[in-house]
């Protein structure tokens, strides 16, 4: 399933994703792969994503349809 | 000095040159992430199940007549690893795991390149010189085992052009969809 909480978050800090592949330390392709949801991201890379676009867990990972 | 002492010093200088160059000129902060890891790890499975099934069809083939004539063992076994090897490296490249996040692609194409032109200078002479990849009627390392290792850069430089190419057209395809 797509994630695109994490993409319009990741859009309105007017990042790209590879901004935000740096700032988390993983490869574009990684960013790309969870935001087209064929990869679920570590709790680790999930708090350091929230962190570089000032948003929670649930704000970005919780599916409210489940 | 034969080709087989050509071939074994040649290798040995570039594997020793690549390794060296690699503890140099690391990165320390340059790793794989999490992603790459899990598909490496997959793709380790992959190419050591290969190299299970490579050898068991040399074992086959080593019961049939003609074959071992035809076919030297050290051939055999450089192919088995050849097939192992290529296993891995293109489910790496493919799923995006066959580089860290800095290296540069450009640096292993043109190292790639470099093989594939010495491999194919060996297989040339050796065709020049006796003919046929053959050498008394038998498939030989100097000229298979160049041609074995040519090949499989060569395969990994196209897989790597391919998925670069891929990933830029989807790349343009996300930005225009932002």
């Amino acid at each position: 399933m797509k994630n695109l909480k994490m993409k319009a978050a990741r859009a309105a800090k007017d990042f790209s994703q590879e901004e935000l592949a740096d700032i988390c330390n993983v490869s574009r392709q990684t960013i790309s792969a969870i935001e087209k949801g064929d990869y679920n991201p570590t709790i680790n890379l999930c708090i350091a994503i929230c962190k570089a676009l000032d948003k929670t867990l649930d704000e970005l990972f919780w599916d409210e349809e489940q | 000095m034969t080709y087989d002492q050509v071939f074994i010093i040649v290798s040995v200088v570039l594997i020793v040159g690549v390794l060296i160059a690699a503890v140099v000129y690391s990165d320390k902060r340059n790793k794989f992430d999490e992603r790459q890891l899990m598909i490496r790890a997959k793709a380790y499975r992959l190419g050591f199940a290969s190299l299970i099934i490579a050898d068991l069809v040399i074992m086959y083939l080593d019961t049939l007549k003609g074959w071992k004539e035809s076919v030297d063992s050290s051939f055999a076994i450089v192919a088995a690893l050849a097939v192992s090897f290529l296993v891995f490296s293109l489910y790496c490249i493919l799923n995006d795991a066959f580089f860290q996040r800095k290296d540069n692609p450009k640096e292993y194409l043109i190292f790639c390149v470099i093989v594939c032109v010495c491999e194919g200078y060996v297989v040339i002479s050796h065709l020049i010189e006796n003919g046929s990849l053959y050498e008394d009627g038998k498939l030989t390392m100097t000229p298979g085992g160049s041609l074995l290792l040519g090949g499989l850069f060569l395969i990994d430089v196209i897989a790597i052009i391919i998925k670069t190419l891929v990933n830029k057209a989807r790349e343009t395809e996300e930005e225009e969809e932002e």
